[in-house]
């Protein structure tokens, strides 16, 4: 076998021992321990679904939302605002309900200084 | 987790009693049953989710009378096959399968490798999932919520799924209706089920790339482009989202791989032409990039006709595929014209496109973003593929594949067309570019690797090029492991 069959297979061989390392590493930072990267919390969904079961939330239609422990988010870019990942995980969780503030609703979802939710039965449809 | 078993089975299993009949060979090699097993299940869980999402217009949310459908519809396939079974003769007449070599002993080992890296990459994806079940965030925003709608809806307000009121209601539901036909079967919305589709897509792509390639250039080459595929922390590392890209990048190299069997095979037979259709058609119900992809499907075979003129031959082909495209073609195209709103991405267009096009510094942006993400697919895997591609050259001449063409002009048409897409976004560019750009790059990897590995000799041809005569162009039919 001539040297490029050698050179190649190592060069291969050099690859796979480069990222096995890696991949343990990264493997490594997921134990339950280092938490690794965010996504959803896996309470929130629990916590809102409890909350919703208490109340009587609606099971379809649109609901309102206001948070009171973050403000609107600025326009651009609004993605990164904590109001609006709170308002995405309570849609998350809600669904099929539709969490909107701007569309007409009787009822309005309250996030709490606290950080609970509850529901607020007194607000007028059309709630901005 | 029976119930989830099942519900992924009957499609796969139906697809395949459906395809096998017409697959060439009589007696299936372990390639080309894995081949064959990968194509089946893209095509049984693409018509399936068509099937439960156009359940809602026509019947309402679906229930148990969709289950029963599925299983009637299974069991009569299965009484096709045994018909078929007992039958003599009538099979299909041959449509692409030449002899493939088959691999020097030692090339068959090339599967530890693979399998190391599978289960390191398993272990990986299945204990991310155990800190995070419901996936990322656009998993949480876009996908799996969609599918929670879909499964939690009623009769009545099942047109809420697509709302303008939530983001991105115009993207297609191939995974959100999958996962919520699949959480039909279970009974409740399990977020198993989602990461059970991600992890089965990363093993069909891996399945298809690395029988594919078994099979069309033997020598190992299938098991050295799916270790490099594992290996790929980008496209690991997307996988775990729980997003639609990794389904994405399997229906795009489906596509790629049923064209280079057809073009193998003298261009003849409509199998494979309506197989890349169906393929082609699921990654447009997969995302609204599939949709790009399908033009530069259709563009790179006429330019392939083009280099040859064989436009009659060409026709032919396009005429198969439309038919292969018919069924997720007609369901996305119901979709985006009754129940989707407008895509943000056209719908921001206007006098200021010519001005972004314009703009040299987002030339220099994008292509700063795309390079780093391509340099990053995985630590030194650039300089380690260009190395080995260097070192094992081409393929000698009588062992070169005819279809090389196909995949990469496929892989150019879809880089130009996401260029295009970044430099008109109407969204900040960097931020457009930090949210996706790496996984565009994902979406792409597998058909990338099944280019270069079609296009670049084996390691068994770099050890024969000392010894000119030690191979012989073809030993028979019969498939490498």
């Amino acid at each position: 076998m001539g040297w490029r069959f050698w050179a190649a297979g190592l060069v291969l061989a050099i690859g796979l021992v480069l990222w096995t390392r890696h991949q343990l590493h990264e493997t490594d930072n997921l134990a339950p321990n280092k938490p690794g990267h965010f996504s959803f919390p896996t309470y929130f969904d629990e916590a809102v679904s409890k909350v919703a079961a208490a109340n009587a939330f609606p099971t379809s239609g649109v609901i309102g939302y206001r948070d009171e422990r973050f403000s609107p988010d600025p326009p651009d870019p609004a993605r990164v605002g904590m109001h609006s990942t709170v308002r995405g995980m309570a849609q998350y969780t809600l669904a099929p309900v539709i969490v909107d503030e701007g569309s007409p609703h009787a009822q309005t979802l309250v996030h709490s200084r606290e950080g609970t939710f509850s529901l607020d039965q007194r607000q007028p449809a059309g709630e901005q | 987790v029976i119930l989830l078993l099942f519900s992924l089975a009957v499609p796969i299993v139906g697809a395949w009693l459906a395809l096998r009949p017409a697959w060439p060979e009589r007696r299936l090699s372990a390639a080309s049953g894995v081949f064959l097993f990968c194509l089946a299940a893209g095509a049984g869980l693409g018509l399936s989710s068509c099937c439960f999402f156009l359940w809602y217009p026509l019947l309402g949310h679906p229930g148990t009378g969709f289950i029963v459908f599925e299983v009637v519809l299974l069991a009569l396939l299965i009484v096709l096959a045994v018909a078929r079974l007992v039958r003599p003769a009538g099979q299909a007449p041959p449509d692409g399968v030449l002899p493939t070599p088959a691999p020097s002993p030692w090339a068959q080992w090339l599967w530890v490798p693979f399998t190391v890296s599978a289960a390191l990459v398993v272990r990986y994806l299945v204990l991310y999932y155990a800190g995070e079940p419901h996936g990322e965030w656009d998993a949480c925003m876009i996908w799996n919520l969609r599918a929670r709608f879909l499964y939690r809806v009623t009769d009545d307000n099942w047109r809420d799924t697509f709302t303008p009121l939530i983001w991105h209601t115009d993207y297609p539901l191939f995974v959100p209706a999958t996962v919520a036909r699949c959480w039909l079967h279970v009974g409740e919305d399990w977020t198993l089920v989602p990461f059970a589709l991600a992890l089965l897509l990363v093993g069909l792509t891996a399945g298809l790339l690395v029988s594919g390639l078994n099979l069309l250039r033997s020598g190992g080459q299938g098991w050295l482009a799916g270790t490099v595929l594992l290996c790929s922390s980008t496209y690991v590392h997307t996988a775990r989202m729980q997003y639609a890209d990794v389904p994405l990048g399997f229906f795009l190299l489906a596509t790629a791989v049923c064209f280079t069997f057809h073009d193998r095979g003298g261009r003849a037979g409509r199998f494979f032409p309506a197989l890349a259709g169906a393929m082609a058609g699921f990654a447009a119900w997969t995302k609204n990039e599939g949709l790009l992809f399908l033009a530069a499907a259709v563009l790179a075979r006429l330019v392939v006709a083009a280099r040859e003129r064989r436009w009659r031959v060409a026709a032919g082909e396009l005429a198969w595929f439309g038919a292969g495209l018919a069924p997720a073609g007609l369901t996305l195209l119901y979709f985006k014209t009754q129940l989707a709103p407008p895509n943000d991405l056209v719908a921001g267009q206007g006098a200021s496109t010519l001005a972004r096009i314009g703009d040299l510094a987002r030339h220099e942006q994008i292509l700063r973003a795309l390079a780093t993400d391509v340099w990053q697919v995985a630590p030194y895997m650039v300089l380690i593929l260009a190395a080995y591609a260097l070192l094992v050259g081409r393929p000698p001449v009588e062992r070169r594949t005819p279809g090389v063409v196909g995949p990469a002009l496929l892989l150019a048409f879809m880089a130009v067309g996401y260029y295009l897409v970044y430099l008109t976004t109407p969204y900040d560019l960097a931020w457009h570019l930090r949210t996706s750009s790496s996984r565009l790059v994902a979406q792409l990897w597998p058909l990338t690797l099944f280019a270069l590995f079609l296009a670049t000799g084996t390691l068994e041809e770099a050890a024969a090029r000392h010894q000119p005569r030690a191979i012989p162009a073809s030993k028979g039919e019969g498939a490498p492991g």
